[in-house]
């Protein structure tokens, strides 16, 4: 029977043509069809060609019709269009400087001007090294003139990257008129538009760009935005419902900025190009005008990318508008605030102690690592436009914890050519990428051990396998120096207990009549308290290496302060220890306590005098029972320095416990061994800035 | 005897394809067609005229002729032309075995000719080709 040629659909032209190629053998009428040069082959040559064309572009035409598979931006933007979301324009940067202009003696010949005018438009150019940049002033300013000294300041003047442009329309509405901006580096969020009821009347509305059909009446002075083809951005006005509708003949004027977004990132140094003038109408030279810069450019950012649009546009629009739940927040957080890298929102009922009717949001910028005050004011403010009524919003900074691995790795020498400290490398490049590709799961997440063990194992052919302690910091920082706190550090993990590793001889201070715990499973970085001084160490009567009556010299160079550590007893209490004469001297003996089945470590009261690098920062770690770990609601795992210790063992062969109750020289209070699982940390931990790490 | 579909009749072992020049049969008002030899001689002119690359997906079929034609004409370029049709033909038309290419330079008619000599496979008769190959 003969087959019709079935490959209609196939996108692979040599397919398409063999399907034709075997109908035809089916038939009689034609033979020549095998052969290259036979003109039934140019022919089926056509055919196949018109058939794949045909398929491709059914292919591709549906692909573009969904948000899924398209892949043309302008396909996107429509399709994102009717999910309600507007993509993101590209930003200006933005700086503030301050601007000093000495003014002349006025025409009277007696008195400085009253002020001085900059006007909107105004310029100031920043040379970097790559190129310079041009930053405008959004809006006219004054500034009063100082009678005595003949100086107006402007003060922490907000100028925006880029040229600021009018572009304007006149109503007409017996034909469809598009008000599209004519310029594909529009940044919106400084668009500005005025209507006035004629190009001649000084009589202006400024409209506001409306995000919602909420609270919308005829009168309401509104226009709606939305990305067209070409990256253009047009207006669309109320029709008399929705918003007011323009009136024949009356004036649409919008003034925005064409920006180069992010490029200008960092740009200082900035110098007024445009013209000022004193209340006398006179222009005052560029020389009398100095111009000082309070923050350097920043925020500039890009247009969404279509890859941004495709994961954001249904991500909103399942918020609807409305915070409800933890993705809802962190969704609209990422609209208002587009320069964050990472959001994460949770209920306070998932805190310890639970504390219900709020939400917290934690939210790591793209650059540094906190968010400033006004910032997370603005977003409490715009967020409870959208938040349920009496729920507390609490914009925080994200907690971090840091996870301290040491690795002993052992490999087998004759197996590669690496040398120890090539291998050592090689692992630690792995960890490093391993903490950067795993960053967006980290928030409410776990860290597992065989995860990591994996990812050590794998570096190298010749390494046989791995032992990974891991410890877990934080650094004490709610503290004034020289003022008393208290500070609770929510670990979230459980810690050993040393308590239930003392053994059980009959004699002995532990509980239930054990040996006092041998080891610490929590420490602290150095740090001097107020009133621990040498005279106190040096002269004050001891009993079982504990400070008990302190003694006072009158000598001022015996009242240097000792470098103190804190650690926990093994009983659940802080204490605070000094060394002296290589014994180590217990200061207090409460200064805190730990709680090892929960993982909190309270610290206080203790009055901090000072720090080595004189930061608010004491670094504090604990080992955490069991190898994986949970990580807490809200906080920021982040793999810090690791230590990775190749072993050869066809040259050393030496046993790394992971954790022995038995063996307590690994685990003592600092002792010469080279496994101490928990030392006293020696730099405050800060969170690494670097692109690829979250 | 049950029924045999048209395919699985005997077909002939003979060539058959379009005419190139698509005229229509004043008999049956169908379009023409070329058997035999002259479809493999039609096959060939083929060949040897079409560039590389002009044909969709196949940028191997077709020969350089074309693009030796526009060359300054001496005794290098005439063999390059000939071993261009030998080669082609050799790859792409199974059906022959080229016993001659004779190339002349008709340098008053801005034209190549060429005498092509061959065998069909499985004949002994000798044909003979000629053909212009035109600079325009």
């Amino acid at each position: 029977m003969s087959a019709i040629p079935s490959e209609v659909t196939s996108l692979d032209f040599f397919e398409i043509k063999e399907s034709i190629r075997s109908y035809l053998r089916t038939r009689s009428e034609f033979t020549d069809y095998d052969f290259e040069g036979s003109a039934a082959s140019y022919l089926l040559d056509i055919l196949a060609y018109n058939t794949y064309y045909t398929a491709f572009n059914a292919n591709m035409a549906l692909n573009e019709a969904f948000l899924e598979t398209a892949t043309v931006r302008d396909n996107i933007v429509k399709i994102a269009k009717q999910l309600n979301y507007t993509p993101r324009s590209i930003k200006a940067a933005m700086a503030e400087v301050t601007v000093d202009v000495q003014t002349e003696i006025g025409s009277n010949g007696l008195t400085y001007p009253e002020f001085v005018n900059l006007r909107k438009g105004d310029s100031f150019i920043a040379e970097t090294v790559v190129e310079d940049f041009i930053f405008t002033l959004m809006t006219k300013q004054t500034a009063a003139v100082d009678p005595t000294t003949g100086i107006a300041t402007f003060k922490c003047l907000a100028i925006y990257q880029g040229n600021l442009l009018t572009h304007s329309f006149i109503v007409n509405n017996t034909k469809t008129k598009e008000y599209v901006i004519p310029s594909e580096d529009v940044d919106t969020e400084r668009m500005i538009v005025y209507i006035s009821p004629s190009v001649q009347s000084s009589e202006i509305d400024i409209y506001n760009k409306a995000t919602s059909a909420v609270a919308l009446d005829s009168n309401s002075r509104v226009y709606f935005l939305e990305e067209v083809d070409d990256l253009r951005y047009r207006l669309i006005f109320g029709d008399g419902v929705l918003g007011r509708k323009l009136i024949d003949g009356e004036f649409v004027k919008i003034d925005y900025v064409r920006t180069t977004g992010e490029d200008a990132n960092g740009a200082r140094d900035f110098q007024f190009i445009g013209t000022a003038t004193d209340s006398q109408g006179r222009v005052i030279a560029a020389s009398s005008i100095s111009t000082r810069t309070v923050t350097p450019a920043q925020d500039g950012s890009p247009r969404e990318t279509p890859i941004s649009i495709k994961y954001n546009a249904p991500r909103l629009y399942t918020t609807q508008n409305r915070a409800v739940t933890e993705s809802d927040y962190e969704n609209i957080v990422r609209q208002l605030y587009p320069q964050s890298k990472s959001v994460v929102a949770y209920g306070g009922e998932r805190l310890n102690p639970p504390i219900y009717g709020k939400v917290f949001i934690a939210v790591r910028p793209q650059t540094g690592s906190t968010l400033n005050e006004t910032t997370k004011a603005r977003l409490r403010n715009q967020l409870k436009d959208y938040s349920i009524a009496s729920i507390g919003i609490e914009v925080i900074d994200p907690k971090v914890f840091y996870v301290l691995p040491k690795t002993y790795v052992y490999y087998n020498g004759n197996k590669t050519n690496l040398t120890g400290n090539d291998l050592g490398t090689k692992i630690l490049k792995n960890i490093d990428d391993y903490n950067s590709q795993n960053s967006a799961n980290r928030y409410n997440g776990r860290i597992e051990a065989s995860k990591l063990a994996a990812v050590i194992d794998n570096s190298d052919p010749s390494i046989s396998g791995s032992t990974s302690q891991v410890t877990l910091g934080q650094n004490l920082t709610e503290f004034n120096f020289g003022q008393v706190f208290n500070q609770c550090l929510d670990f979230g993990n459980a810690l050993y207990n040393p308590d239930n590793y003392s053994g059980s001889p009959t004699s002995g201070n532990g509980t239930g009549g054990g040996c006092a715990p041998n080891f610490s499973v929590v420490k602290s970085g150095t740090f001097y308290a107020t009133g621990y001084t040498e005279d106190l160490v040096a002269a004050g009567t001891t009993a079982g290496g504990v400070i008990q009556t302190p003694a006072f010299s009158s000598l001022e160079n015996n009242q240097t302060l000792v470098p103190v550590n804190l650690r926990d007893d093994g009983l659940g209490n802080m204490i605070l220890v000094t060394v002296r004469d290589e014994q180590e001297v217990i200061l207090n003996t409460n200064v805190g306590t730990v709680d090892y089945a929960s993982g909190t470590v309270c610290v206080g009261p203790l009055n901090i005098a000072l720090t080595p690098d004189n930061t608010n920062r004491v670094p504090v770690v604990v080992y955490p029972a069991g190898g994986s770990l949970t990580v807490p609601a809200g906080t920021d795992p982040t793999i810090l320095n690791p230590q990775v210790n190749p072993i050869d063992f066809t040259v050393n062969d030496i046993t790394i416990p992971t954790f022995d109750p038995n063996n307590f020289n690994g685990f003592n209070f600092g002792g010469t061994s080279t496994i101490n699982i928990i030392e006293y940390p020696t730099d405050t931990f800060q969170y690494p800035e670097l692109d690829e790490c979250f | 005897m049950p029924y045999k579909f048209k395919s699985d009749k005997n077909v002939s072992r003979g060539y058959r394809d379009f005419n190139m020049t698509f005229n229509s049969n004043p008999n049956t008002r169908d379009f023409g067609a070329v058997k035999n030899e002259n479809a493999i001689k039609q096959s060939v002119m083929n060949l040897v005229k079409t560039a590389l690359g002009e044909r969709p997906f196949q940028h191997n079929v077709g020969s350089r002729v074309n693009a030796l034609l526009f060359e300054p004409y001496d005794v290098f370029t005439g063999e390059a032309i000939k071993d261009e049709i030998r080669s082609t033909l050799s790859r792409f038309e199974r059906r022959i075995s080229v016993r001659g290419v004779d190339v002349r330079d008709g340098y008053d008619n801005n034209q190549i000719e060429v005498k092509l000599t061959y065998t069909i496979i499985g004949e002994q008769i000798i044909k003979e080709v000629d053909f212009v190959l035109e600079k325009a």
